[in-house]
């Protein structure tokens, strides 16, 4: 139970969801979503601790007793995939955010969301 | 006041739905996962099975590969999205030009690199 | 950019290539595999565009295309391949050395490829679209 992780975890959960809500530049919503999500990897990684630790990779000297001293890989593995997926969805979103621009000429969402058509 | 009031009430709800998610974190559910969690399966077939002593790269590709699979489709369907929405970008300026020189008006002046 | 770093990037260029290269190629035995490797094979091109700018540091586009679409069409029949016949194409005896893992150093080639070039295509798409 590390308690600095969680704090962290917490932090960027909150960060992230607070830029997504209440700034109005569409940039900045893109990075809340960035921010929210990287909170969200490093809760679940937090939660394969365990106590008094090593690394899931086999070396010659813990190859006796691995299963009993390593961190839990199966969270990682999702993380990995996590990570790709948001990188994708951040990539996505820049795109439509430059048509956005080059229709509008604005990048703010409270001058588009009144605009009809 | 009726703003102040919409941030504040907003602030308390960000907050409470945070401290609900990572409270969660301190339920057993979370802190015994060496007894109920499929892990120790990995961790002591995987280099055995298949000789290679990164468990994570096991888990990824051999006991998990049709996720990762999925996962390099989404990646390859972005890049392809980006990349469409970049050849619409150009030719639609170019529309928006041609039109404009049909209509008399002189061509803007911030020009791009036409598509080769 | 002045002389000092473009120069810097040209230098720096194959060596980045080698080290996400490593990280790739390696992905069996350390920490690593095909998106961290990839991700720094496509860093080296990203200086490189910065350093010159957008037209004289481009490959290209069909070179790309083709290249992302022979890795992602490479890595949709190794899996199946792999998954189905259950073939072990490299040695499964001696732990802790390169030739080792079923087949587990083609997937990591063959995505690092992927990412490698999903990344460029993105990057030099959204460096296109700038006016100055």
């Amino acid at each position: 139970m590390i308690y600095e992780a969680y704090l962290a975890a917490f932090a960027l959960f909150a960060i992230g969801i607070f830029c997504i809500v209440y700034r109005s530049n569409l940039i900045k919503k893109i990075m809340g979503l960035a921010i929210f999500s990287n909170g969200l990897h490093v809760f679940f990684i937090t939660i394969g601790y365990r106590e008094g630790s090593i690394n899931p990779i086999v070396t010659p000297q813990n190859i006796q007793e691995f299963a009993l001293f390593s961190v839990d890989p199966v969270p990682q593995a999702l993380v990995l995939t996590s990570i790709v997926i948001d990188m994708s969805v951040t990539a996505l979103a820049l795109m439509i955010i430059i048509w956005i621009r080059e229709r509008f000429s604005t990048v703010e969402s409270k001058d588009i969301k009144d605009h009809r058509g | 006041m009726r703003k102040e009031l919409k941030f504040t009430v907003g602030l308390a709800c960000i907050f409470v739905v945070s401290c609900f998610f990572v409270f969660s974190a301190f339920s057993p559910a979370f802190n015994q996962w060496e007894q109920k969690s499929i892990a120790k399966f990995f961790m002591d077939e995987g280099w055995r099975q298949l000789a290679a002593t990164n468990t994570v790269t096991t888990i990824v590709w051999e006991y998990r590969g049709y996720d990762t699979l999925g996962e390099e489709t989404i990646l390859f369907t972005a890049a392809m999205g980006v990349f469409a929405l970049g050849l619409g970008f150009f030719s639609a300026e170019k529309l928006q030009q041609i039109e404009r020189e049909k209509a008399g008006e002189p061509p803007s002046v911030k020009g791009r690199e036409a598509e080769e | 950019m002045n002389a000092i770093v473009r120069t810097a990037a040209t230098v720096l260029l194959p060596v980045i290539l080698l080290f996400g290269l490593y990280v790739v190629v390696h992905g069996h035995t350390t920490p690593g595999g095909t998106f961290s490797g990839g991700s720094v094979m496509a860093g080296a091109f990203v200086v490189l565009t910065l350093a010159y700018g957008i037209q004289k540091a481009e490959i290209r586009r069909s070179v790309i295309k083709a290249l992302k679409s022979i890795a992602g069409l490479t890595l949709i029949m190794l899996i199946l391949f792999e998954f189905s016949l259950r073939v072990a194409l490299l040695p499964t005896e001696q732990l802790f050395t390169l030739w080792s893992g079923s087949s587990l150093m083609f997937f990591n080639i063959v995505g690092g490829v992927l990412v490698f070039t999903g990344l460029l295509v993105i990057w030099w798409t959204i460096a296109r679209t700038e006016n100055d």
